[in-house]
C-alpha cells in the first residue's frame, strides 16, 4: 500500500464533509465499543486477563530471538518451510518465486494487514499470479481498487448501494439492496476461486513457539477454505506475533474476540500445524511460514517505542478514538489506522512520512483504557511526537523548534512570562472592545474559525495576589 | 478563576499562596514533542514549588503533567527525578484536595438550578478523579447535578490539536455541546480551564445559552439565604 | 536466505540489549474466575451459549431417536446429497448413520473425493472432538477420516455431540489438543462458534458467507 499519511488533513476534511461516512463511522465504532464493553463486563476477571495478556506479549517481545528460533524449529520438525524476510521485497520475492516454481497462477488470500504492508498483491500481479482477496470486505475493495479503512471491517466506508452497483458492474448480478443476496453473490464468485487456486495466503494472529502452531482468527470461513483447498499454504507473519506457550492462547483468544467484535469467540479459529499428514484426505501438501521483519527489529531497538509491538490488532483503540471516529481510516494513509496506526506508521515509514499522525490526537487516553494488552498509547504518541520534532522539524525547517525555544525562553522566568502575558494582553485588547474575540490573525486562525476567544483579564492573577 | 480558588481555600480554613515565581508546568511543550524545553520548565517548577507542603492545581491536565509525567522527564540517576517524585506526592488537583485532604463535607456556596459536569480526560483517566468534583457539586446549595451522555468522551481540546486539527477538534466539541444541551442545564462545570475555554468558545460562537464555570467559581459563590 | 535469518537474529539480539523502562517483568497473577457459571450442568451451559450464537440444538430422548432427528434435519433442508464424515471416534459408524440415510433415499458420500463437486452436498454430518461450554464452541481435530473441508464446505453442518465431550472452556480444550498438535500427530484443529458470519456490508450481520450458514448440534446420550 502506497503511504499517503502526509495528506492527513485534506483526507480528514473530506471525511468530515461526508454525511454518509460520518453515519457509517458512528454506527460501526459505537457497535464495536458497546460489544467490547459488554463482553468484557461479563467476565469478572477481565482486568486480570488484560494484565496477563500484557505479560504474555511483554515476555514474547523480550524473548523474541529465542522464541522465533523455537518456532522455526517446531515448524520445520512438522515438515513446514520457514523463510526469514528482512523486508517486503524479500518476502514478496520468496512467495512469487515459490508460485513460479510450482506453476501457480492463481492465489486466494485471507485478510492480512501484514500482506498489505508489503504490497504483496502488487508483487503477485507483476509476477503473473492473480491474487484474489476472499474476505468479503477485502473482496469489495479489491474489485473497486480501493484500500481498507479499518482492521476488522475494511470496507466500513462503503454502503450497500455502492456495493450493489459494484457487483452489478463486476459480477453481472441484478441490482439489489439486500445484503444477504450481495453476500451470496460474493460467495458464489469466490467459491470457484478457492477450488482453482494453487496457493492460499493468510496472515497469522499468533505463532506458538512451543508447538509450531499458527493461529488464524476469522468469522467468514474464508481462512478455513484458504488453508484447506489449495495445495500450498503460505502464512505471512510479522515476527512480533510469536507467543511462548500453547496455554497462552487461553488468555489471548479470550481477549482478542471480545475486544475486537464483542464476540465470546470468533466464528472460526484455525490452529494450524503445517501440511497435511499421511492419511488426511485434504489440506495443503506444502506449508511455508514467512517471518517478516520489515522494520520490526528497528522498533524493538527503541526501548521507548518497543511497546507498540505488543499489539494484537483487535482495533478496540480505533473504535474508542474520537479522532478515528470522525476522520475514518483513510486519513491515516497507510495499513494501520487509529491510535495504534498513528504510532506504528511513523515507526515503519519514518517520522517524515508519518509526521502528522502522532499529532492527530487529543491525547484523551480512551485508547489506553480500551487496549486488551494495556499498551500505553498516549505515551507512545508523545514519544513519536518527540521523534518527529527531532527528525523532521529541526532538519527541514527548524521553524517549529525555534518557536518552542522562544516559548521556552518566555516561560523560563516570571518576569519574561509576565512580559509575554502583557504583550498578548495588549495585542488582544487592541483588537477591539468587548470581552470576546471573533477574529484573530496568525497562529490562532484554526481556533477562531469555529470558536470565540475570551480576552484575558485586564490584570493577571500574579499582579493581584502574587507573593 | 484563580481568585475563586484562593477564596474557597481560605473559606475552608486553609489559606494558600500564589507563588509569583511560577510560570508554566511545561505540558504544552511536552505534549508537542519539545521535550528539552519541557524538562527545563519542569526543573523550574520543581524548584519554585519546593518550599511548600502541598501544591493545589486548579487544572486536571496540569496536575496530571506533574503527577504522571514529570518523573519520566528525568533519568533515574538525576537528582531531579527524586524531587519530581516528591513534588508529585504533594501535588493535588483542586477538588481532590478539598475532598481527600481537607475532608470537606459541606460548602457554603449556592447555585440554584441544573448544572452538568464535564470530566477532563487527564483528570479522569490519568488521575482517576471522578467522584470528588461531583461530590462537591452535590453539596452546592440549590444545585442539581445532571449527568450528560458520553461524559467520558473527550471534548476535543487537546492543546495544539485544537488549532492544528481544528475541524476534528470542533467536531468533537460539537458532540459534547449536544450532550450538554440535552441535559437542559444552563451551566457546565469543569475542573479544567482549557476544556472550558474550548467549550465556551464554541458555545458562544453558536449562540448557545450555556455558561462555562470552573468548579472553584461555583464553590466561591456565596450562599446568600 | 541464511543471510536474512542471521541478520534479523543479530538485529533482534542487539535491540534486546537495550533494556526498556516500560517492561514490567513481574509475572502477572493468573486470572481469577471468569463468568460466574453454574457448572452442575455443563451440557446445559453449552446449549445456552451455542444457541446464543445462532446454533440449533436438538436433544433426542434416546440414542435410538438420534437417526430420526438427523433425518428430520436433512429433510428440513431439502438435502438430496449429504456428506457423512468418517469421524475418528467412530460415533457415526456406531450409529450406522450413513446406511440409515441411504435407506431413506438420501445420497451419501463418506469422503469428498472430487472437491469440485463439493457444492453438490447441502449437508455435512460430522462428530466433534470437544464442545466448549463457556463460549458455545465446537472443536474439531483434523483426522484421516474427517479432514479440513468436511467441517466447512457445505451450507449446513450437523454435529453429533456425545455428552462426555463437553468441557468447560478454552483452557480444558487446549490441554486436550496440545499433545496432538505438538507431537505432529494431526495437522491442525478448528474452533467453530456458530455459523459463518460477516458484517462487512454496513455491519449487517449475514450468515453463511464462506462456511455453513446453519449449524445443528444433536446431543447423543
Amino acid at each position: 500500500m502506497k503511504p499517503t499519511s502526509t495528506r492527513f488533513l485534506p483526507v480528514a476534511d473530506a471525511a468530515l464533509d461526508s454525511a454518509q461516512l460520518q453515519r457509517a463511522l458512528t454506527t460501526a465504532t459505537g457497535r464495536f465499543t458497546a460489544g467490547r464493553l459488554a463482553a468484557g463486563a461479563e467476565l469478572a476477571n477481565w482486568q486480570s486477563l488484560r494484565n496477563q495478556g500484557r505479560a504474555i506479549r511483554e515476555e514474547a517481545i523480550h524473548r523474541l530471538d529465542e522464541l522465533l528460533l523455537l518456532l522455526e524449529q517446531n515448524v520445520r520438525a512438522q515438515g513446514g518451510e520457514v523463510f526469514w524476510a528482512r523486508d517486503g521485497v524479500e518476502a514478496c520475492t520468496y512467495i512469487t518465486d515459490l508460485a513460479h516454481r510450482r506453476g501457480v497462477t492463481l492465489a486466494v488470500k485471507s485478510k492480512s494487514m501484514t500482506t498489505e504492508e508489503i504490497a504483496l498483491n502488487d508483487a503477485l500481479d507483476r509476477a503473473g499470479v492473480t491474487p484474489i482477496e476472499t474476505d468479503l470486505g477485502e473482496y469489495i475493495l479489491q474489485l473497486a481498487g480501493d484500500t481498507p479503512s479499518h482492521f476488522l471491517a475494511p470496507a466500513v466506508h462503503w454502503n450497500r448501494d455502492q456495493v450493489a452497483q459494484l457487483f452489478v458492474d463486476k459480477l453481472g448480478i441484478p441490482w439489489t439492496q439486500d445484503v444477504g443476496t450481495l453476500t451470496r453473490a460474493a460467495r458464489a464468485a469466490l467459491r470457484r476461486r478457492f477450488l482453482e487456486a494453487g496457493m492460499g495466503i493468510t496472515g497469522a494472529n499468533f505463532g506458538v513457539a512451543e508447538t509450531g502452531t499458527i493461529v488464524v482468527v476469522e468469522n467468514e470461513g474464508n481462512v478455513r477454505l484458504t488453508t484447506s483447498a489449495p495445495a500450498i499454504h503460505v502464512a505471512v507473519m510479522g515476527l512480533e506475533k510469536v507467543i511462548p506457550r500453547f496455554e497462552d492462547l487461553e488468555v489471548l483468544l479470550t481477549l482478542l474476540p471480545r475486544s475486537a467484535t464483542g464476540q465470546r469467540m470468533s466464528s472460526y479459529v484455525s490452529l494450524l500445524n503445517g501440511r497435511r499428514r499421511p492419511g488426511e484426505p485434504d489440506g495443503p501438501t506444502e506449508f511455508h511460514l514467512v517471518l517478516l521483519d520489515n522494520g520490526r527489529s528497528r522498533i524493538l531497538a527503541d526501548p521507548e517505542g518497543r511497546e507498540s509491538l505488543y499489539c494484537i490488532r483487535c482495533a478496540a483503540c480505533l473504535a474508542v478514538c474520537p479522532v478515528y471516529r470522525r476522520v475514518g481510516g483513510h486519513a491515516y494513509g497507510w495499513v494501520y489506522q487509529g491510535p495504534i496506526g498513528a504510532v506504528l506508521t511513523p515507526q515503519y515509514l519514518g517520522p517524515e512520512a508519518g509526521a502528522p499522525l502522532p499529532f492527530a490526537s487529543s491525547l484523551c487516553g480512551a485508547c489506553r483504557d480500551a487496549c486488551p494488552v494495556k499498551i500505553d498509547l498516549p505515551r507512545l504518541l508523545l514519544h513519536q511526537r518527540e521523534r518527529v520534532v527531532e527528525d523532521v522539524v529541526k532538519r527541514h525547517s527548524g521553524f517549529g523548534a525555534l518557536g518552542a525555544r522562544i516559548a521556552g525562553w518566555f516561560l523560563q522566568t516570571p518576569a519574561r512570562f509576565a512580559f509575554a502575558g502583557a504583550l498578548v494582553r495588549t495585542f488582544l485588547h487592541l483588537t477591539g472592545t468587548g470581552r470576546w474575540l471573533r477574529n484573530v490573525p496568525g497562529p490562532l486562525r484554526g481556533w477562531i474559525a469555529s470558536r470565540d476567544l475570551p480576552k484575558p483579564p485586564a490584570r493577571p492573577l500574579r499582579d493581584l495576589v502574587g507573593k | 478563576m484563580g481568585l475563586a480558588v484562593l477564596r474557597v481555600l481560605e473559606r475552608a480554613g486553609h489559606p494558600a499562596e500564589f507563588p509569583a515565581g511560577q510560570t508554566c508546568c511545561g505540558q504544552p511543550l511536552f505534549n508537542t514533542g519539545h521535550r528539552a524545553v519541557a524538562v527545563s520548565l519542569a526543573r523550574r517548577t520543581i524548584q519554585v514549588l519546593q518550599p511548600y507542603d502541598a501544591v493545589i492545581v486548579p487544572s486536571g491536565s496540569c496536575t496530571a503533567m506533574i503527577r504522571a509525567h514529570y518523573a519520566s522527564l528525568f533519568d533515574p540517576a538525576d537528582p531531579a527525578r527524586q524531587e519530581a517524585d516528591a513534588l508529585a506526592a504533594k501535588t493535588f488537583e483542586f477538588s481532590e484536595f478539598l475532598v481527600k485532604k481537607l475532608g470537606l463535607s459541606s460548602v457554603a456556596a449556592s447555585c440554584p438550578g441544573k448544572v452538568t459536569y464535564h470530566e477532563g480526560c487527564h483528570l479522569a483517566r490519568e488521575l482517576g478523579i471522578r467522584a470528588e468534583p461531583r461530590a462537591l457539586l452535590r453539596q452546592v446549595h440549590g444545585a442539581e447535578l445532571v449527568e450528560m451522555d458520553g461524559v467520558d468522551q473527550c471534548c476535543g481540546f487537546g492543546g495544539s490539536f485544537s488549532v492544528k486539527y481544528d475541524r476534528v477538534s470542533t467536531a468533537m466539541g460539537n458532540s459534547k455541546i449536544e450532550s450538554i444541551k440535552a441535559t437542559g442545564a444552563p451551566t457546565v462545570v469543569s475542573c479544567d480551564p482549557s476544556c472550558l475555554l474550548h467549550l465556551g468558545g464554541l458555545l458562544r460562537r453558536q449562540g448557545v445559552a450555556v455558561t462555562t464555570r470552573h468548579l472553584a467559581e461555583i464553590l466561591a459563590a456565596e450562599n446568600k439565604p | 536466505m541464511t543471510d536474512s535469518r542471521t541478520a534479523i537474529l543479530a538485529d533482534i539480539a542487539a535491540a534486546l540489549r537495550r533494556p526498556s523502562p516500560h517492561h514490567h517483568q513481574a509475572p502477572a497473577p493468573p486470572p481469577g474466575p471468569g463468568v460466574p457459571i453454574d457448572w452442575s450442568d455443563p451440557v446445559g451451559v453449552f446449549e445456552k451459549r451455542f444457541t446464543e450464537v445462532g446454533g440449533h440444538w436438538h436433544h433426542p430422548p434416546t440414542r435410538a431417536l438420534v437417526l430420526d432427528a438427523v433425518l428430520t434435519i436433512v429433510r428440513q433442508h431439502d438435502a438430496r446429497a449429504v456428506l457423512v464424515a468418517e469421524d475418528r471416534p467412530g460415533l457415526l459408524d456406531s450409529l450406522r448413520l450413513a446406511e440409515s440415510l441411504r435407506q431413506q433415499g438420501v445420497q451419501v458420500a463418506r469422503r469428498l473425493d472430487d472437491r469440485n463437486r463439493a457444492d453438490d452436498f447441502e449437508v455435512m454430518i460430522t462428530g466433534v472432538d470437544a464442545a466448549l461450554a463457556e463460549t458455545g464452541t465446537l472443536a474439531f481435530m483434523i483426522s484421516p477420516g474427517q479432514g479440513r473441508l468436511a467441517t466447512i464446505v457445505c451450507p449446513v453442518h450437523v454435529v453429533l455431540l456425545e455428552r462426555a465431550r463437553v468441557v468447560r472452556g478454552l483452557g480444558e480444550f487446549l490441554t486436550l489438543a496440545k499433545p496432538l498438535l505438538a507431537s505432529g500427530e494431526v495437522s491442525g484443529s478448528f474452533l467453530v462458534t456458530g455459523p459463518s458470519r460477516t458484517g462487512d456490508i454496513e455491519l449487517t450481520l449475514t450468515v453463511g458467507v464462506h462456511g455453513p450458514g446453519t449449524i445443528h448440534v444433536v446431543l447423543v446420550d
